[in-house]
């Protein structure tokens, strides 16, 4: 399941990212983006056996776009989507074949030309401000993430999205002991900081005591890309993501050879309907078909409606007296996957910004912070992206019985790091894959599943296979035996971060 | 359960025991069958007290005092405290069998002259409840034997509190007497305000805990303070009893700061290069901010609204503080 995500936002979202990059270099537009590429992400991206299965995924969704031309053959309109469907994943083959399989190559020979910035992450995506019991975790989530990063992409990365753009004061000593200059923080975060900040979110801050920046986050644009109601992704001549040919074909025999291994259906990526209209008038049922023309033709209006809202903020900011910076961050996600037409936007939006007006320009925020600008001084307040600007949606009564187990695994690594000072090559191996599983239960992403209530049976296992392989482990250790083939195991299931160092959490 | 064995086999097979080792649900639904009155609005032991002279039990066995005072005490309770003292299989017993057992280790404490303090444990990594092998599953265990308290910050307004204690606290607290509300100690969570100096010489404020409570979310006495928490009893004149402190959280503001100083600095480009030097103090005991607005900002109430996110927060005891 977790390799169907992964599957689906590489030809959803990190390819057509790709290809539309690509695009706008060759016709010399000087686009920014900076995007933080998680170091969970980059093991994927470096797997050879997903690799090859993300290969073998893509050329059977080309068979299956192919079937589906035939098939389709008395609706000339789902037809001709099957045609370009087709097309996108030729396409999609032609990349993977260009680079090898590691798309994390691409990236970096985009990051090459300037308009791209790669940043990191938290190792496993761990919600710092809920792993403040521990500093030795947090700061291991810090420096893993940071240098397994650099490890893949070949040079030390300067910025950090801190996962759910969670910040807790005291944080940014961890980042700039891993060479980290910037992070991004929720607007409330900064305008409630201390001293309260001249421009809010229209420019940077700098953390007291070290090198490190904080980015504010702008609410409006965030808010105008985000929300399915009032943002551009319900418009109705875009594409519906609940209507996929994995769910629709009523002819088991012929779908089943593209579903999962026991026949369950699955989205497949090949979707032929649009939003059409609000959900409370028109049923999943009674969609039109998909129109790319007409949708092509939104996402230009709608970068055009961005940039113009863009052009204003601007304006304001003229009137304090500065040259405003806003900052709008998305995940990657959104962009392709959940909104097909959203990477259209982008490439729309950087053209136009380069041919239309000379209002906005796009800057990463390395160029910006070396360009030496003066930066106001101010001590930023904890805050996420989530609910309220809180922590509430990673701790609340879904949830929250995980965090004294997670807690527990952190304090019997520390234990563990202090008391193995001349481990044996079998204990130094147990004691790297602690930390390894350790880092894996803190993932954030399962507080967020228990919370949102999907997929919770999923999360729930990953949590107490991280758990139970941790906990024997870790009594092996104590007690004087390693269970070999139980860290054999372990070793083989969860193999990310493979130079890892349990002396971190000393 | 209780009420198909009674049906089945007559009050020769029952005891006052087994109908308190019952849930109260199943003793509602057999005061109904046997004819009590007012079943819903009764507390578990009156229940149980009227069922028994209903069903014509034998009153219960004269016991000693320390027995009358686990038998008060609710069975989760007591099921816990066998956990904590590493009493095997104790999930499945009934309330009778944890009371023979309960005073009998408690008595061996006593005997063995415990030193009397809120010891830690010596086994502090011992707890695993299953015995299944090893990377197979994990059973998420009912407590670590290990003293401690925890608090998290989820929003300005509350911050989340969870706890644990060791067998031998337990012990302890079982051979003092204060676990028994009777004799006037109260399980008590007490948060202290650091912002302005250490532990105690700032003010601090009590939240009262019932016996089967593991976690609380607590309303936060203000904003852009600092909190530290300890657990622990306190007694009908006052005496506390710590038996674990937490980690030290602080509270973001949820107003605009009133220090309006500006103060400009540069990211340089060798800063870029610059590794973490010594002697930049910032942890989490540094951060002291200004005093905030009395009432809130609308443009940042704003923001916040606008901030997405989808979840509600379902209750849970939350509870307003008093001022300690």
């Amino acid at each position: 399941m977790e390799e169907d995500w992964y599957f689906e936002a590489c030809f959803e979202t990190y390819i057509p990212l790709l290809r539309m990059m690509e695009g706008l270099l060759s016709d010399g537009v000087p686009f920014r983006l900076t995007m933080s590429l998680t170091p969970t992400l980059l093991a994927m991206m470096r797997d050879e056996l997903l690799q090859g299965r993300l290969r073998h995924h893509v050329a059977m969704l080309l068979e299956l776009a192919e079937k589906e031309i035939h098939r389709t053959r008395a609706e000339p309109e789902i037809q001709a989507l099957a045609h370009y469907y087709r097309e996108h994943f030729r396409d999609c083959l032609a990349m993977l074949d260009r680079c090898g399989g590691d798309l994390s190559r691409e990236f970096v020979k985009i990051r090459q030309t300037g308009c791209l910035e790669l940043i990191t992450c938290g190792a496993t995506h761990g919600f710092l401000p809920l792993l403040i019991p521990h500093p030795e975790a947090v700061r291991a989530q810090v420096l893993v993430g940071a240098q397994y990063s650099a490890e893949c992409l070949g040079e030390p990365v300067k910025g950090i999205w801190l996962p759910e753009c969670g910040y807790y004061p005291g944080h940014e000593r961890y980042l700039a002991e891993a060479g980290i200059n910037f992070f991004f923080i929720e607007a409330v975060g900064v305008v409630t900081g201390d001293p309260r900040p001249l421009y809010q979110t229209l420019a940077p801050i700098k953390l007291p005591h070290f090198p490190v920046a904080a980015f504010g986050r702008d609410v409006p644009s965030s808010k105008q890309v985000w929300s399915a109601q009032e943002g551009y992704p319900g418009d109705y001549h875009y594409r519906e993501f609940y209507r996929d040919v994995g769910f629709d074909c009523a002819d088991e025999d012929y779908i089943r050879p593209y579903l999962g291994g026991d026949g369950s259906r699955k989205n497949l990526g090949l979707k032929y309907y649009r939003i059409t209209g609000p959900s409370s008038e028109v049923s999943l049922g009674d969609k039109l078909p998909y129109n790319p023309q007409a949708a092509k033709q939104r996402a230009a209006d709608h970068a055009a409606d961005f940039l113009s809202k863009l052009s204003q903020t601007v304006n304001r900011g003229a009137n304090l007296g500065i040259k405003p910076l806003i900052v709008a961050p998305y995940d990657a996600e959104l962009f392709g996957h959940w909104w097909w037409e959203g990477v259209q936007w982008i490439d729309y939006l950087f053209r136009k910004m380069h041919f239309d007006q000379d209002v906005v320009k796009p800057i990463t925020p390395t160029e910006y912070l070396l360009a030496n600008h003066r930066i106001q001084v101010v001590q930023p307040v904890f805050s996420s992206w989530g609910y309220k600007g809180s922590a509430e949606f990673w701790l609340n009564d879904s949830n929250d019985y995980v965090y004294r187990h997670v807690h527990m695994a952190a304090e019997r690594m520390i234990y563990l790091a202090r008391r193995f000072e001349h481990p044996t090559p079998l204990q130094r191996r147990a004691l790297n894959q602690c930390a390894r599983e350790l880092l894996l239960v803190q993932a954030s992403d399962w507080p967020f599943i228990l919370q949102t209530g999907t997929t919770v049976q999923y999360a729930k296992k990953r949590l107490s296979d991280h758990f139970a392989r941790f906990t024997g482990l870790f009594e092996g250790l104590v007690h004087g035996y390693v269970d070999e083939s139980l860290l054999g195991d372990a070793e083989w299931k969860d193999n990310i971060f493979p130079n890892i160092d349990y002396r971190i959490y000393r | 359960m209780v009420c198909e064995a009674w049906e089945r086999e007559g009050k020769a097979a029952m005891t006052r025991e087994q109908l308190a080792a019952e849930k109260v649900p199943a003793l509602r639904k057999m005061a109904g069958k046997v004819g009590v009155v007012g079943a819903s609005r009764m507390s578990k032991a009156e229940l149980v007290d009227k069922l028994g002279d209903a069903m014509g039990l034998p009153a219960g066995r004269e016991v000693d005092p320390l027995v009358a005072e686990l038998e008060d005490t609710t069975v989760a309770s007591l099921r816990r405290q066998a956990l904590n003292l590493g009493v095997r299989g104790a999930a499945r017993m009934n309330k009778a069998e944890l009371v023979q057992i309960l005073s009998a280790k408690s008595r061996e404490v006593a005997s063995a002259g415990a030193d009397g303090g809120a010891a830690t444990s010596g086994g502090q990594f011992a707890s695993r409840k299953s015995d299944a092998p090893l990377g197979l599953s994990f059973g998420y265990p009912e407590t670590y034997g290990v003293d401690r308290v925890v608090l998290l910050v989820r929003d300005p307004e509350y911050l989340y509190c969870y706890w644990d204690l060791s067998g031998d606290s337990w012990a302890w607290l079982i051979q003092q007497g204060m676990t028994n509300p009777a004799n006037g100690w109260h399980r008590v969570l007490r948060l202290y305000d650091v912002t302005d100096g250490p532990l105690g010489t700032g003010p601090y404020h009590d939240i009262e805990l019932n016996d089967v409570a593991r976690e609380w979310y607590l309303a936060a006495p203000g904003q852009d303070r600092s909190y530290v928490a300890e657990f622990g009893y306190r007694s009908a004149t006052g005496e506390w009893k710590a038996i674990a402190r937490s980690n030290l959280v602080h509270v973001p503001r949820n107003t605009l700061s009133e220090n309006y100083d500006v103060q400009y600095d540069r990211i340089y480009a060798e800063a870029f290069r610059i590794a973490l030097g010594d002697g930049a103090g910032v942890g989490d005991q540094s951060y002291a901010g200004s005093r905030a607005e009395e009432s809130m900002n609308d443009r940042l109430r704003r923001l916040v609204a606008e901030s997405i996110g989808s979840s509600t927060f379902a209750g849970r005891p939350v509870e307003a503080l008093k001022q300690g």
